[in-house]
């Protein structure tokens, strides 16, 4: 405690200068006055007591200098004149200070905001217990070869009995739920999750108000029982704990909100519905509502299968184990149960399939940036070295009055670090405003984006990074330095340059080939990507979005009953969907509308089909992605009807059951013949081919176009269906309040939701690839701009330097042109070489980009052409100036200068 | 001034120091006083070597200062003797003790 105050009292005399020495002089004249009171008691007149107390004193400047020794220690007292030193350099060349200052600050600032995101998506600890020990549960069909299949509820049950490498199992699905609070406006949609009441202590997570579910909650008949998302607690109860224990409506029922989990327990969850070969959606940010599911063998058979299972590994076990162990268990399901036939497991662990297809994207981008920074410090690190050659005198003086080799290298470092230090909260500051951006432009798949921020692991690391740049570039100039010839230097010319040593301009050469060369390998990379977002845009996905509007909405099973005994006729559902339509239609610029079970590109659901007439082929054949739309889909989607007839009004429940087909399944199913008149079946019944229509793309426009039955949506009516709309001029987003109207019209309780443009909806779809190639090509554009600085800057340099040579060229009879050759040549040769380098390593680096491209090879030679040309002609701009300078070389003022 | 007196030995103006504050809080001035007075005018504190060493001693934690009023009203700083401080005077009185005994013994035998 004493010696911690003893330091600030040191402290303060070091920074706070200037008091410390008033306080000093006050001390002083108080002793001199006390002094001088004795001397004039003892008898002695005022002034000679006064004089007698100055003279015993002795010098006061020897006294506070005395004093002021105590306080600092000359480590200190030396770094605070070289920190001085540093700063009276940097503000005496604003100019050069500024452009290392933004060099650094960009490069740090985007260095920090990725691994901000990195930080937050990667590295981040996990909200789970233990999450290495989690593992996804898939089913397997060896029929239809798919890997990732949701389980079916007795099979996990059978699984959570008899696996021993399993602690335990939970189970979840995506559900949305309607929120309704009366006298509250239109009833809301939100993201629902039904999970196991065994999940939450599976994951490992607790609540952070009221309670988890219990073990019976969720069974059939028992009180509906939810827990709330923390967001949506936040944001819709004002994060009001009292909201625990007491009702609210979902899905027009009563439920009882027994508890809140935190925002960070649905790590995951989009993710592995994403995963799934097929799934309920769930494609929000957070989980708003989380209900209790405890399903029955009754109410769900084992032949279907909608639950994503996730276990826990016993102690010891591992995820091979578990895979050989539950491998076992589903070849007796397969004896014991007929549907479960070519059944198998597939265990992956829970982090590889939450983070498996987004971490290349995040280390690749990772690696850009830090090439992007090791430009930044290749072209700073050139700056420097040039200055370093301006001051070689000041540093032969020093040297020459008797400074140590460490005390100039110390000198160096602080300089350094003040410049590092500086471009360092340049480059904070820009990180923070560049990752709002970057977490608005991210795909919202992306695990925990949302929560990047720079926070105190990304500012260690920064600092870190400042540290070792600044370290980087204290060595330079010492290393530089070290064979300083005094005598020369001292002797030279006041007002001249002085040459950098062969060493110090090899570095420089050399620096200047790296940096083109990282160059090279970021826009290679960019230039990848950006050629397969180009591609991936140009796709066709099948339908035309454009002045398509698309809404889905829900109708409550209280109203809407679904009674599977009269499937399909469900009287009340189809009704509204009839009526619903007709007054869309019915308004003022529509064009044409239509419904469908789910929206265009989103993957719905498959089913097991077969031919009729060909049950023993077909039994092999996988699962056919299956589509409801009601009459007018073709029209407003403009998809194609090539052969046939499409759906019409009287296809509808108590007509004979009709289905079109897609292209690609008639080409697969039916090569060289004519589907029209043939029947498939699902779901029970045969369903005759009445028409063949173009392809859609359903799983994201970069994957090729599945097989796809279309039935009529009359004859398998849901409940939540999508609303296209296509105006005939305009923004279709203007119909909006229009449609709100006309649904409260018919049913004030229905809630409407992700009402977006269908355009939207398909750019969307390819917004991973966008912000990747986005990224890399700024990175790539910024590399340009700085190896353009770096070889200008160089090139500039030695004109400067060499002008005499160059002059005295000129006077033996050198034309421009040839001095023009001579500069350019230098300045291109080092960027060849570097291109040469740059584009030999993004050609065996490259294929890292393999899982990221689309529609072109990573060795595309146009791509790497183009950035040669590119690379090579900025390089060329950049030598420009200094070669046109060099010719103004004059030879008689070269000559005097040499004489 | 009195015929024998001598400038505080090296080293042992801390001792001195401490001693003197143990008392009570006292300003600069009153130190070399109190000093001098003690030992009947033989030990004169120099004021070159006294302001020096009270800063060193107040930086290693062993005394803390603040401002205020001396007795006739001028502001004046003050220095007290910390916790820290009160123990390093035992240690130090310990030493010194031993210290003089030794000498002591030495010339009593020479």
């Amino acid at each position: 405690m004493d010696r911690i105050r003893g330091l600030l009292v040191r402290l303060r005399s070091l920074w706070n200068r200037t008091a410390s020495e008033r306080d000093l002089d006050d001390e002083l004249r108080f002793h001199v006055a006390m002094e001088t009171e004795a001397g004039e008691q003892r008898g002695l007149p005022a002034d000679e007591a006064r004089r007698r107390a100055l003279v015993a004193f002795g010098g006061v400047e020897r006294f506070r200098e005395e004093t002021r020794d105590t306080h600092r220690p000359r480590w200190l007292e030396e770094a605070r004149s070289d920190l001085a030193h540093g700063w009276r350099l940097l503000v005496s060349r604003p100019g050069f200070s500024i452009a290392v200052i933004l060099t650094l600050g960009l490069g740090i600032g985007a260095n920090t905001a990725i691994f901000s995101a990195v930080n937050a998506v990667l590295l981040r600890p996990s909200p789970f217990a233990d999450p290495d020990r989690l593992v996804m549960i898939w089913e397997t069909d060896r029929a239809s070869g798919t890997h990732h299949e949701p389980a079916s509820w007795p099979d996990i049950a059978d699984i959570r009995e008899r696996s021993r490498t399993l602690q335990d199992v939970g189970a979840m699905t995506g559900r949305d739920v309607t929120i309704s609070r009366p006298g509250s406006g239109d009833p809301e949609r939100v993201a629902g999750l039904a999970i196991t009441p065994s999940l939450l202590s599976v994951l490992g997570v607790q609540v952070i108000a009221g309670r988890p579910f219990t073990a019976d909650e969720g069974r059939a008949g028992g009180q509906r029982v939810v827990l709330l998302g923390e967001e949506f607690w936040r944001t819709q109860f004002a994060a009001d704990p009292g909201i625990v224990g007491r009702t609210i409506m979902v899905d027009e029922r009563p439920a009882l909100v027994a508890g809140v989990l935190p925002a960070a327990a649905d790590l995951g969850v989009r993710q592995i519905h994403e995963r799934a070969d097929y799934s309920e959606t769930f494609s929000a940010a957070h989980v708003d509502v989380w209900l209790a599911l405890e399903p029955s063998a009754d109410s769900f058979p084992r032949e279907t299968h909608p639950f994503l299972t996730v276990g826990r590994l016993a102690p010891g076990a591992t995820v091979a184990a578990a895979q050989r162990e539950l491998a076992g268990i589903a070849a007796n399901l397969e004896r014991a149960y007929p549907v479960n036939a070519h059944r198998g497991v597939n265990i992956e662990s829970y982090g590889s399939v939450v983070f498996g297809a987004v971490r290349p994207a995040l280390v690749l981008l990772f690696g850009a940036v830090t090439l992007l920074l090791l430009v930044t410090c290749a072209n700073v690190a050139n700056l420097l070295l040039a200055r370093t050659a301006a001051r070689a005198r000041e540093v032969a003086v020093r040297v020459a009055l008797g400074a140590g080799r460490a005390r100039i290298g110390c000198q160096f470092l602080i300089e350094s670090l003040l410049f590092v230090l500086l471009g360092t909260a340049a480059g904070v500051a820009l990180a923070f405003a560049a990752l709002h951006l970057l977490i608005t432009l991210a795909p919202s798949d992306v695990p925990r984006i949302d929560t990047a921020s720079v926070d105190g692991r990304v500012l260690a690391y920064s600092a870190g990074t400042a540290v070792l740049i600044a370290l980087f570039f204290a060595a330079l100039p010492t290393l530089q330095l070290r064979r300083l010839d005094l005598q020369h230097t001292l002797k030279s010319h006041g007002g001249r340059l002085i040459s950098l040593g062969r060493s110090a301009r090899r570095f420089q050469a050399g620096v200047i080939v790296a940096e083109v060369a990282v160059t090279v390998m970021l826009v290679v990379g960019a230039g990848l990507l950006l050629r397969s977002l180009w591609r991936l845009s140009q796709v066709d996905p099948g339908f035309d979005a454009g002045q398509v509007l698309e809404a889905q909405y829900q109708l409550p099973a209280t109203r809407y009953p679904a009674d599977y005994k009269h499937f399909p006729n469900f009287p009340e559902i189809d009704a509204f969907h009839a009526r619903l339509l007709v007054a869309i239609r019915a308004m003022p610029g529509v064009a044409a509308a239509a419904l469908a079970g789910s929206p265009p590109l989103d993957p719905g659901f498959t089913n097991s089909f077969t031919i009729v007439g060909r049950e023993a082929e077909s039994a092999h054949y996988p699962e056919i992605r299956t589509r409801f739309v009601s009459p007018g889909y073709l029209e407003t989607l403009r998809v194609p009807l090539l052969a046939g007839r499409s759906i019409g009004d009287g296809d509808d429940g108590h007509s004979p059951n009709v289905v079109m087909i897609n292209g690609a399944a008639a080409r697969r199913y039916f090569p060289g013949a004519d589907p029209i008149g043939h029947s498939i079946s699902f779901w029970g019944s045969a369903r005759r081919i009445v028409g063949v229509i173009g392809d859609e793309k359903f799983r994201g426009v970069a994957a090729p176009s599945e097989p796809a039955a279309y039935a009529p949506l009359a004859q398998a009516p849901p409940r939540q269906a999508t609303l296209l709309v296509r105006v005939s001029h305009g923004d279709p987003m203007a119909l909006v309040p229009g449609i709100r109207a006309a649904l409260r019209g018919l049913d004030p309780q229905v809630p409407l939701f992700d009402v977006k443009p269908l355009a939207l909806e398909v750019r969307s779809s390819i917004a991973k690839p966008r912000f990747d190639a986005v990224l890399l090509a700024a990175f790539g554009a910024v590399a340009i701009l700085l190896a353009v600085i770096g070889v200008y800057g160089v090139l500039s340099y030695t004109v400067t330097e060499r002008m005499g040579e160059l002059g005295v060229r000129m006077a033996l009879g050198a034309d421009r042109w040839s001095v023009v050759r001579l500069v350019a040549g230098m300045g291109m040769g080092l960027a060849g070489l570097g291109v040469a380098l740059g584009v030999g390593a993004a050609y065996a680096g490259s294929r890292l980009l393999r899982s990221m491209v689309f529609g072109v090879t990573t060795t595309d030679p146009a791509t790497f052409a183009g950035v040669i040309a590119i690379v090579m002609l900025t390089a060329l701009a950049a030598t420009l100036e200094p070669a046109l300078r060099a010719t103004r070389a004059d030879p008689m003022q070269a000559l005097r200068a040499e004489s | 001034m009195p015929p024998a007196n001598a400038d505080v030995l090296q080293g042992t103006l801390d001792l001195l120091i401490l001693k003197a504050l143990s008392v009570e809080p006292m300003h600069g001035w009153g130190v070399g006083q109190r000093i001098q007075q003690i030992s009947r005018d033989v030990l004169q504190v120099n004021q070159g070597s006294l302001y020096p060493a009270l800063h060193r001693l107040e930086q290693r934690g062993w005394i803390a200062a603040s401002w205020g009023a001396s007795d006739n009203n001028r502001r004046a700083k003050f220095y007290r003797l910390t916790a820290t401080g009160r123990k390093q005077l035992q240690a130090e009185l310990a030493t010194w003790r031993r210290f003089s005994a030794a000498i002591e013994l030495v010339l009593a035998i020479g």
